[in-house]
């Protein structure tokens, strides 16, 4: 009866995703799913992680008129990132190092999405001067500051014995 | 403390994510090339796209209404300035329109009025439109008392009062408005008396404040409502229209009849009119 329960909120999750994702993408050119990925990375377990991050990225190149994976690349290249960061410094306990890395990890998420969708549909890399990487620096640093945000609420919001962890399973 | 908080992403976590992201992003990427992922994309593209259409849509909206409240300041400017335009573009319309009934009561009075008669053009500024108007030429441009004003060929009405630079005009409403005429049924053609006009009767015109009336009509004659009112008095001058017979009265124990002059000329609508210098 959970499991049925699980699977009918995860389905209305989804659609709900990419709502938002959506929106948000449409009002503010900004992508919500990248927050949820940095806040879901060192809280839900890298199985779920990677079933769910696959799921909407496939739903997302579909609705944005991708092709299939390009969504997934760009999650690949921000994992990529934060896993070559982590031989540097730690990129996952709380603090300046890990607000860092996530800045690096967003701004490669944004660069990343300004060339490469472009290119896998048309063939020519997308269009990238100085004031639009300055827009994406920005960008990143939104996201940095939301997953700072996101960070504390959760903080707040989490029994006190369990501070560490975000149980889906 | 630290072994309190159990770490659901270690170092090898992350590598497998990694790994595993990689693999599934190369294989996408090369599937899609081929036509295996097709029903794969029409499913997620049946299910999803009426929500990413409606998201996008209300995105689309808030983003309208919040440029509309960022730039509400530009509005207003650009709003202003339509306006001014606006306003400008009603003045010159006016101006042109003005023009125009200028010109077509001119063409009119070239054509219709008395050849051997001098007019001088006047406006009209004022007046209470029933029974005076106030017209922007006086004594300095030759009118005087009891010069005789008109529209083409129909009667307007008399200078009463002269200043030196307008004038207020009597119109055939005034209760002081009183001067003979004639009636006729033929020999007007749009306001014009032609030659060879019958007389049917004459008659006196007096001003009533709201109306018009006509009096000693003679009774003998064979009179119909619609027949023209022409002036007949050496104040006026003749034959100028007044207007049509209405109210014809039938009493048989009177001497004379009774009617009403309806004027052909509508005179809150007179703009341009001419008077008689001579």
């Amino acid at each position: 009866m959970i499991i049925v329960l699980q699977i009918a909120i995860g389905i209305v999750g989804l659609f709900l995703a990419v709502f938002l994702e959506v929106l948000f993408l449409t009002l503010l050119n900004f992508r919500m799913m990248l927050l949820f990925f940095f806040l879901a990375r060192k809280r839900v377990d890298w199985k779920l992680l990677l079933v769910v991050t696959t799921i909407m990225s496939l739903i997302l190149d579909v609705v944005l008129h991708y092709r299939l994976g390009t969504n997934l690349l760009l999650f690949t290249v921000s994992t990529g990132i934060l896993f070559l960061l982590s031989f540097i410094f730690s990129v996952d306990e709380d603090g300046i190092p890990m607000y860092v890395s996530t800045f690096i990890a967003s701004l490669g998420f944004y660069l990343v999405n300004q060339l490469l969708p472009s290119l896998f549909t048309t063939g020519t890399a997308g269009f990238l001067d100085a004031k639009i990487f300055f827009v994406l620096v920005l960008k990143a640093i939104v996201t940095t500051g939301l997953v700072w945000l996101g960070e504390v609420l959760v903080s707040r919001f989490r029994d006190r014995g369990n501070s560490k962890q975000i149980r889906l399973k | 403390m630290i072994k309190k908080f159990k770490k659901t992403f270690s170092f090898s976590s992350q590598q497998l994510l990694f790994l595993f992201l990689i693999l599934l992003t190369i294989a996408f990427i090369l599937l899609d090339s081929t036509n295996l992922l097709t029903p794969l994309r029409s499913g997620i593209s049946f299910l999803f796209e009426p929500v990413s259409v409606d998201a996008s849509e209300i995105g689309m909206e808030i983003k309208e209404y919040a440029k509309t409240i960022t730039h509400v300041s530009e509005f207003k400017k650009e709003f202003n300035e339509m306006k001014i335009d606006i306003y400008e573009k009603d003045v010159n319309n006016a101006f042109y329109h003005t023009l125009l009934e200028e010109k077509e009561a001119l063409e009119k009075q070239m054509n219709l009025a008395k050849k051997d008669t001098k007019f001088l053009t006047a406006k009209v500024i004022g007046g209470d439109n029933i029974s005076s108007l106030r017209i922007n030429v006086g004594g300095k441009d030759g009118v005087k008392e009891g010069s005789v004003v008109s529209f083409s060929n129909m009667f307007v009405g008399i200078a009463e009062v002269v200043d030196e630079y307008g004038s207020l005009v009597n119109l055939p409403y005034s209760k002081d408005s009183s001067f003979e005429v004639f009636i006729t049924p033929v020999g007007v053609e749009e306001g014009v008396v032609t030659e060879g006009v019958k007389v049917l009767s004459k008659a006196v015109v007096k001003g009533m404040g709201d109306h018009i009336s006509i009096e000693n009509i003679s009774k003998d004659v064979d009179i119909k409502e619609g027949d023209i009112v022409v002036t007949n008095d050496s104040k006026v001058g003749t034959y100028l229209v007044v207007g049509k017979l209405t109210g014809l009265s039938s009493n048989p124990a009177e001497t004379s009849r009774s009617a009403t002059v309806l004027p052909l000329v509508e005179y809150s609508n007179l703009m341009t009119i001419f008077v008689s210098v001579e």
